[in-house]
């Protein structure tokens, strides 16, 4: 089973372009609009590693990675920011995703921090 | 309504005040134009005074990119960026449920975030997803209804080629800003135009806009601006006699020009008209009258060294704080940068006379020559309701010519005085004449004079009668000519 990267971002086109980049690396790739769409993708699909930008309208990031660290479902999941303002980031919120990606960032970059989180699990079989 | 001012230096001038809170305006200009930097500007300006404001774009263009663009602007403050300005992307959202769809995530994005300002980057776009314009219109309508009912003002940007083309969205919203550029000989200038303004009486006409890493800065077109004095602003002041210093000339002029009244010194190249204008200065000096010289050729520096030859002590005066040279290269930023750095040294540096060398150099700086008469005439009213006794020289064309002619047309009318200085040539050899032709509701001699630069200053000598047609430029001997004094 491959393992699956859930991509929230308001705007499509970076999010589909990291989602292409995610599936040629073997990454199984689900993509929501706002933290709000997002949370009903956690509830539906399993979620391995969570993309989050910080700005978007309904629900923003750091408020999806509250409200997934508060549900015991969703808790473990690791989250990452993805920002093209990380001096923006609410002061206290550091604690509550696993890293930072800073827009515009390389395809090293995401797939570095991809598979940081998700080292022990194989992508394909 | 209360007022929503922009902070974009001008803009709130133009517009009377600033937006209407609860308004919707609509900016519109190629691509290129300044909307964005604009739309940011106001943003970050909102939220530095307290304001929740939300940038939504319904562009494919990244944010990423265009707050990179912004870290470079001087009014970028990250600080505010979140909590006091929210950056959403409604174009998956425009693409997936429509307008209905982006209504509603405004309206939901608005409540959440006590927005009380929001800009819509790429109304082109919800223009496109509507299925018919009477749906785009609905848009617009419910768009009013949204900022009517929350107190939210809304700028709407619109990327059109076509700024001057008539659409229906025009009539619907409560103002509408053109934003463009126009290629003037080599010269690419911006421009921004108020095409409506309801509810106010805003600046019309094309007003220059300037783009620099402070952000957008707008002139006001400074004979729209001048001729919309304030109520409270003073009434015309009527400071005495402005003399010379030159007994010749004070004499003719009987004591000096009247106080707060404009004149302007017309004569060819080298016929002494910067040395007049110093002259003027150096007189008012000495009595403590504070002085302002702007000239758009020759530097202070040689000024100085000029005014040390005729021993005016123009060193002296600008070191004891009375007189203030000021050079104006050509640059852009037109007539008036010019007008607006003239007018605000008039007031921060009380200043009581004006050399202003020269006219022609100032229609030079004209990106539409045909300006010239028009600005001239409101910096002219203005300086003398502020009781300024100016002095404006003016190059005519020929170094020796038969006729008198103000190469730019009006102004003379619009000058209480005019001194002609004129080259004589008489034996080969050429000498400068003066006299006065014109000055308002004051008797004056009108004889031709001789006029000298000496070491001593200018020194105008008695009635020069012994050359014929002495006025046309043409004067030869009759008979045994009368030496030249």
């Amino acid at each position: 089973m491959k393992q699956s990267v859930l991509i929230v971002d308001d705007e499509f086109g970076l999010a589909d372009i990291t989602a292409d980049l995610l599936r040629d690396a073997g990454y199984e790739v689900t993509l929501a609009i706002n933290g709000k769409l997002a949370l009903d993708a956690l509830a539906a699909h399993r979620i391995d590693l969570v993309l989050t930008d910080l700005m978007m309208p309904v629900m923003d990031g750091p408020e999806l990675i509250r409200r997934m660290r508060a549900d015991p479902r969703f808790a473990a999941i690791p989250a990452v920011l993805m920002t093209a303002l990380p001096e923006a980031i609410p002061e206290g919120e550091t604690a509550l995703h696993d890293a930072v990606l800073i827009k515009p960032f390389s395809i090293q970059e995401v797939l570095g921090a991809v598979e940081r989180l998700l080292p022990a699990l194989p992508r394909d079989h | 309504m209360g007022r929503v001012d922009t902070g974009v230096p001008g803009l709130d001038t133009i517009l009377n005040g600033g937006l209407f809170k609860g308004g919707v305006y609509i900016v519109e200009g190629p691509p290129g134009a300044g909307k964005t930097i604009l739309g940011n500007q106001i943003c970050f300006h909102r939220a530095g005074r307290g304001d929740s404001t939300i940038y939504i774009t319904l562009l494919a263009e990244s944010h990423t990119r265009m707050i990179a663009h912004l870290r470079t602007m001087e009014f970028f403050r990250p600080e505010l960026i979140v909590s006091s300005i929210y950056y959403i992307s409604a174009f998956k959202v425009l693409e997936d449920a429509g307008l209905e769809g982006l209504l509603k995530a405004i309206q939901e994005a608005v409540h959440a975030r006590r927005a009380a300002f929001i800009v819509l980057d790429g109304l082109v776009s919800a223009e496109e997803f509507a299925p018919t314009p009477r749906a785009f219109k609905k848009f617009i309508h419910e768009l009013q209804t949204i900022s009517g009912m929350t107190g939210c003002t809304v700028l709407l940007l619109s990327s059109t080629e076509r700024v001057a083309a008539f659409r229906p969205e025009h009539t619907m919203v409560d103002g509408l800003i053109e934003l463009g550029e126009t290629v003037v000989g080599v010269q690419s200038l911006r421009h921004a135009v108020v095409r409506k303004m309801r509810g106010t009486r805003q600046l019309r006409g094309r007003h220059s806009l300037e783009i620099s890493a402070a952000g957008i800065k707008l002139r006001p077109r400074i004979e729209a601006l001048l001729h919309s004095p304030e109520e409270d602003d003073p009434a015309p002041r009527q400071v005495g006699t402005a003399n010379f210093g030159v007994i010749g000339l004070d004499a003719m002029l009987r004591g000096g020009l009247p106080g707060g009244s404009t004149t302007i010194v017309l004569g060819p190249s080298g016929s002494g008209k910067t040395m007049l204008g110093l002259q003027f200065l150096s007189a008012g000096a000495r009595d403590d009258q504070i002085g302002l010289y702007l000239g758009f050729y020759e530097r202070p520096a040689s000024l100085l060294a000029k005014g040390a030859r005729l021993s005016l002590g123009l060193e002296a005066a600008r070191d004891r704080g009375v007189l203030h040279l000021f050079w104006e290269p050509p640059i852009e930023g037109g007539l008036d940068a010019v007008v607006e750095r003239v007018l605000r040294a008039v007031i921060d540096l009380r200043v009581t006379r004006l050399c202003f060398d020269g006219l022609h150099g100032f229609r030079h700086h004209a990106e539409y020559p045909e300006r010239t008469r028009a600005v001239f005439s409101a910096l002219a009213d203005e300086l003398a309701r502020r009781g300024v006794t100016s002095l404006f020289t003016l190059e005519s064309t020929d170094i020796v010519s038969s006729g008198i002619e103000i190469p730019i047309d009006g102004v003379s009318a619009l000058a209480d005085n005019i001194i002609l200085l004129r080259h004589v040539e008489l034996r080969s050899q050429l000498y400068r004449l003066i006299s006065i032709l014109k000055v308002r509701d004051r008797a004056y001699d009108g004889a031709i004079r001789e006029f000298q630069i000496t070491d001593r200053g200018v020194v105008v000598a008695d009635t020069f009668d012994s050359a014929e047609q002495i006025l046309t430029g043409a004067a030869r001997t009759v008979a045994e000519p009368e030496t030249p004094r």
